[in-house]
C-alpha cells in the first residue's frame, strides 16, 4: 500500500538532498531535544512554590541616616514602625526581618546536631523574627508552637548571643532529623555555635536567593534588630497591596526624621528581578526554537520544490497513468518521512551524545523520556507539514501539459 | 571579468529571488544567534587586564573552620580575616597590595538635596595603580593618609557629576556617616567588566575610602561575611579581632617569577599563626592570577558555554540548508550554463562565478545577520531592565560588526562549494541536448 520498497530504491538514486535533509533533522532533533530540558529546568526555578502569600507582600528597606544612636533610640524607632505599619487598614501584619524571600540578600549560618561530628555542617537561611513573622509571612505552624511575645529579644549590631529557641522549616526539619517525625523533632536541640532547642516547625518558604536544588533550609530565631538599617515584610488583605505601598512610603518618613527609604519592592517584583537570569535564559531559548523550526521550513520547503519540480515528468506520467492527487501526495509524503525517520534515527544518539557532553562538562540537565518523544513528533509534523505544500502544487498540474515533451 | 561575474552573480541571485531569500535568511539568522552569543560570551569571560594577566593576584590564606571537609581548594576560604589583612598590609612583600571590602554609606549633599546612600568600596592606595583605574582629575592617597585613617576620598565619575556637576572637585568636602571627606580624586569613566577585583558583573562603586578609615569608622560590610566561631566579646574592635571571614585581598608583583617567593612567604605567615594556635587547618594558601581567580570561582555561567554550543549547533543547521538551497539553484539552472559551457567558459569559471553568486548572497544575509544580532541583543538588554553590566557586554561594536559580515560571507563560500562543484561539472553535451 505504502509502496516503501519503490520509494526507497528511487530515493537510493536522487541521495544528495535526502541525506541534506536527514543530517538537518538530526541536527535540530540534537538541539531542540537539549533546548528543553534547559528551558523545563529554568521554568522549574522560577516556578516553585513560594510557600508565603507572595501576591500580597512588600517589604521595604529603611535606613536611619545618623551615627552613634542608641540601641534605645534604634529599638523605640522600630517598635514605633512596627506598630504604626500594623494598625494601617488593609494591613494582615507585618515583620522586621533578614532574609526577606527573593530579595537577593540574606544572612546564612550553618546548623548541625551533634557538635563536633564528623558530618559537614549545613548551611541554613536564617530569619529573625518575632510572634508576628509567621502570619506577616503567611507560613503556616507545622507542629510545635510559635514563639511569644516575651521570648523575643533584640539583636544589636556585632555579635549578641543567639536567643534558644529556634523555629525550623520542614525542610530543614526533615533535613536534620531524617527518621523523626516533624511533632517529635519539637523539642530536641540544634547547634548553631549555641545549643537552641527547636519550639516547632513551620511550612517551607522560599530563601532570599535563586535556588535551584529546590532546598529551602530557613530557621527562624526571636529576635527584632536594633540595626541602623531594617526591612520590614508587610502582608496586605488582597486588593490592598498598591494603597498600602504608598500610604507607608508617604508616612514612614514622618515616624522619624533623620531617615531613608532605600527600597520598596513587592515579593512579586523581587521574585522577577531575582530570576531575571533564569527568564532571560528560557527567553533566548524559546526564540532559538523558534528560529530553529522557521530556518529548517524554509530550507526544506524550498530544497522540497526543486526537488520535486525536477520530477514534474515522472510525476506527470503516473498521473496519466491513473494516478490520483492524492495518491501523488501520498507518495511524496512516505518518501520524506522515510528522510525524516532517517534523521531522527541520527538525530537521537547525536541528541544524547551533546547531552552526555553538557551534562558532565557544564552541569547540565538530563534529557526526559516523554517530553523528548513530543518534540521528535512535533518536529516530525512541522516537517511534513513543509512538504504538503509543494507536493499539492505539483500533484495539481496537468498530466497533458507536463508530458508534452515526452 | 570581476565586473562581469558580479554582474552574472547578481543576475543568478535574481533569478530565484525566493531561493536566494530563503537562503539569505538562513545565514542571516544563523549568524545573528551566533554573534549574539558570542559577543555575551566573550565580554563575560575577557580579561579586561590584559597587561597585569601574571603580574596581579588574588590571596587566599586558610584560615577556615578546622571542621570543614572537601579537598584543598573548595574547603579553602575564598576571603581573609581583618587580622590577617592587616598584617599582610603591615609586612608590605608585594611591589602593591590592597586589602578590600565593599561597602555603603550615606551621602549628605550640601543643600536640599536629600540624603541618598551610595556604594563605596574600602582600599588602601595602591588600589587605584593596581587596577588601572583612570583618574579625571587629581590622583590616589598616598601611604600616608592610610597610616593615619584620614578622611579622604575617591568619586566615581557619575558621582561627581550628580554632587559637582562634573567640576573639578578636587579639595572640595562631602559628608559620608556624618564626617566630612576630602575629595583627592574623581575617576573618568571607568569600566571593569568584570568587576575582578570583587568578582562579579556588578558597576564600579561611587565612593572610594582608606580601609583604614573605614574599619574605624565602623564602614557597613556589602558581601559576604563568614562567621565560622561565634565572635569573643561585644562591638565593633571584637568583631575585627575575631575569625570572620570577609576580606578580599590582592597583591601585584614586580615580576611573574615572584610568585612562588610570595607564596612561600604566605605559609612562613601562616606557619607563625599556627604557633599562635590559629590556622588550625593544614597549610593551604594559594594565589591566583585574575583568570585563574575567574575559573576558580566560576564566575562565568555554565549556561554560557551551552548557549555556544547551541549557537554554534544552529549555525551549522543553517549551512546545510544553504548547502541544500544552493543546491537546488545551480542545478536548476544547468541549460543555462551548458550554453556558457559550449561557448567556451572553463568549469573553473563557473565554479568562480557560483561561488561569487554565493559570496553575495552571503554579504545580503550578513548584512540581515548584523540587524537580528543588534535586535537581539537589545531584547536582552531588556530582559535584564538596564543593568550596567549587561548593558555594557551587549553592545555590538566595529569589530564585530565586520567579523559578523565577513564570517557571513565565508559561511556561505564554504556551503556553496558543494555545489558549485557540482552545477560545474555536467559536460555540456549532454545538457544540452534536453534544451
Amino acid at each position: 500500500m505504502l509502496e516503501l520498497g519503490p520509494i526507497f530504491r528511487s530515493l537510493l538514486r536522487r541521495k544528495t538532498i535526502a541525506v541534506l535533509n536527514a543530517i538537518q533533522t538530526a541536527v535540530v532533533i540534537a538541539i531542540l531535544l537539549n533546548i528543553q530540558v534547559g528551558v523545563s529546568y529554568q521554568f522549574q526555578a522560577f516556578n516553585q512554590e513560594s510557600g508565603i502569600d507572595h501576591r500580597n507582600m512588600f517589604y521595604i528597606d529603611v535606613h536611619i541616616a545618623e551615627t552613634d544612636l542608641s540601641t534605645e533610640t534604634i529599638t523605640s524607632i522600630v517598635d514605633t514602625d512596627l506598630e504604626y505599619i500594623r494598625n494601617i487598614q488593609g494591613v494582615v501584619d507585618v515583620v522586621q526581618t533578614i532574609s526577606v524571600p527573593y530579595s537577593g540578600s540574606g544572612w546564612s549560618m550553618s546548623i548541625d546536631v551533634d557538635p563536633g561530628d564528623d558530618i559537614q555542617p549545613s548551611i541554613c537561611y536564617f530569619r529573625l523574627i518575632d510572634d508576628h513573622g509567621l502570619n506577616a509571612l503567611g507560613i503556616d505552624l507545622k507542629a510545635g508552637r510559635n514563639f511569644l511575645p516575651d521570648e523575643v529579644g533584640w539583636r544589636i549590631p556585632y555579635g549578641g548571643t543567639n536567643p534558644n529557641q529556634v523555629l525550623l522549616s520542614e525542610q530543614l526539619a526533615e533535613h536534620l532529623f531524617p527518621d523523626t517525625t516533624l511533632t517529635n523533632v519539637v523539642g530536641k536541640q540544634v547547634n548553631l555555635g549555641e545549643t537552641v532547642t527547636v519550639i516547632g516547625v513551620v511550612s517551607t518558604s522560599h530563601g532570599p536567593w535563586v535556588n535551584i536544588d529546590k532546598e529551602h533550609r530557613v530557621a527562624y530565631l526571636p529576635q527584632k534588630q536594633a540595626f541602623d538599617s531594617s526591612t520590614y515584610v508587610v502582608r496586605t488583605l488582597p486588593g490592598r497591596l498598591e494603597d498600602t505601598i504608598r500610604t507607608v512610603e508617604q508616612n514612614l518618613p514622618g515616624l522619624y526624621r533623620n531617615r531613608l527609604i532605600r527600597n520598596v519592592v513587592t515579593i512579586e517584583e523581587a521574585k522577577k528581578r531575582l530570576y531575571q537570569g533564569q527568564i532571560a535564559s528560557v527567553w533566548v531559548f524559546s526564540v532559538t526554537s523558534v528560529a530553529l523550526l522557521f530556518v529548517v521550513v524554509c530550507g526544506m520547503t524550498g530544497m522540497v520544490n526543486f526537488a520535486i519540480r525536477r520530477r514534474t515528468t515522472h510525476i506527470g506520467i503516473r498521473r496519466a497513468l491513473g494516478a490520483s492527487q492524492i495518491d501523488i501526495i501520498r507518495n511524496l509524503l512516505v518518501e520524506y518521512s522515510m528522510i525524516l525517520v532517517f534523521g531522527i534515527a541520527l538525530g537521537l544518539p547525536l541528541a544524547i551524545g551533546l547531552n552526555v557532553y553538557l551534562v558532565s562538562g557544564h552541569d547540565y540537565e538530563k534529557l526526559m523520556i516523554v517530553p523528548s518523544v513530543l518534540i521528535v513528533i512535533a518536529t516530525l509534523l512541522v516537517c511534513l507539514l513543509a512538504v504538503v505544500f509543494p507536493a499539492k502544487i505539483v500533484s495539481r498540474l496537468d498530466p497533458a501539459l507536463i508530458t508534452r515533451s515526452v | 571579468m570581476f565586473r562581469y561575474n558580479i554582474f552574472l552573480a547578481s543576475r543568478g541571485v535574481l533569478r530565484h529571488p525566493v531561493l536566494s531569500a530563503l537562503m539569505a535568511v538562513a545565514v542571516g539568522l544563523g549568524i545573528a544567534m551566533f554573534m549574539a552569543i558570542f559577543t555575551i560570551a566573550f565580554s563575560l569571560s575577557k580579561n579586561p587586564l590584559p597587561d597585569k594577566k601574571d603580574l596581579l593576584y588574588r590571596v587566599q590564606l586558610d584560615a577556615g573552620d578546622p571542621n570543614r571537609q572537601g579537598d584543598a581548594a573548595s574547603s579553602r576560604p575564598h576571603q581573609l580575616t581583618y587580622m590577617d589583612a592587616v598584617a599582610l598590609m603591615r609586612e608590605g612583600r608585594a611591589m602593591r597590595q590592597s586589602a578590600l571590602f565593599g561597602t555603603a554609606a550615606i551621602i549628605r549633599p550640601e543643600g536640599a538635596e536629600i540624603p541618598f546612600e551610595a556604594t563605596g568600596r574600602a582600599a588602601y592606595g595602591d588600589f587605584f595603580a593596581m587596577f588601572d583605574a583612570p583618574f579625571k582629575y587629581g590622583q590616589a592617597w598616598t601611604d600616608v593618609e592610610d597610616e593615619n585613617r584620614e578622611r579622604v576620598v575617591v568619586l566615581s565619575e557619575h558621582i561627581n557629576d550628580r554632587l559637582f556637576g562634573g567640576e573639578n572637585s578636587i579639595g572640595e568636602h562631602i559628608t559620608l556617616k556624618e564626617e566630612l571627606f576630602r575629595v583627592v580624586g574623581v575617576l573618568d569613566d571607568w569600566q571593569l567588566v568584570p568587576r575582578v577585583y570583587d568578582f562579579n558583573f556588578a558597576p564600579i562603586e561611587d565612593t572610594f575610602v582608606p580601609f583604614t578609615t573605614a574599619a574605624e569608622m565602623e564602614f557597613a560590610r556589602r558581601g559576604n561575611t563568614n562567621c565560622w566561631q561565634s565572635i569573643p566579646g561585644e562591638g565593633h574592635q571584637a568583631f575585627l579581632a575575631s575569625e570572620c571571614i570577609w576580606i578580599q585581598y590582592w597583591v601585584e608583583l614586580s615580576d611573574p617569577s615572584r610568585r612562588a617567593s610570595y607564596l612561600s612567604f604566605l605559609d612562613s605567615y601562616a606557619n607563625q599563626q599556627k604557633e599562635l594556635g590559629r590556622f588550625q587547618r593544614p597549610l593551604n594558601n594559594a594565589i591566583h592570577t585574575i583568570d585563574e581567580w575567574s575559573d576558580y570561582v566560576g564566575a562565568v555561567d555554565e549556561g554560557i558555554w551551552v548557549t555556544i554550543v547551541i549557537a554554534l549547533l544552529f549555525l551549522t543547521v543553517c549551512l546545510i540548508n544553504s548547502i541544500g538551497l544552493l543546491l537546488a539553484k545551480f542545478l536548476s539552472r544547468s541549460s543555462e550554463l551548458a550554453v556558457h559551457r559550449a561557448m567556451g567558459a572553463s568549469r573553473l569559471q563557473l565554479f568562480t562565478r557560483f561561488l561569487v553568486e554565493s559570496a553575495c548572497i552571503g554579504f545580503a544575509g550578513g548584512l540581515l545577520g548584523l540587524f537580528l544580532a543588534w535586535m537581539g541583543l537589545l531584547g536582552i538588554r531588556v530582559l535584564f531592565r538596564g543593568e550596567t553590566a549587561i548593558s555594557h557586554v551587549t553592545h555590538l561594536d566595529m569589530p564585530l560588526a565586520i567579523a559578523t559580515v565577513v564570517l557571513a560571507i565565508f559561511a556561505s563560500l564554504v556551503a556553496s562549494l558543494y555545489p558549485a562543484w557540482r552545477g560545474s561539472r555536467g559536460t555540456p553535451a549532454s545538457l544540452l541536448r534536453g534544451l
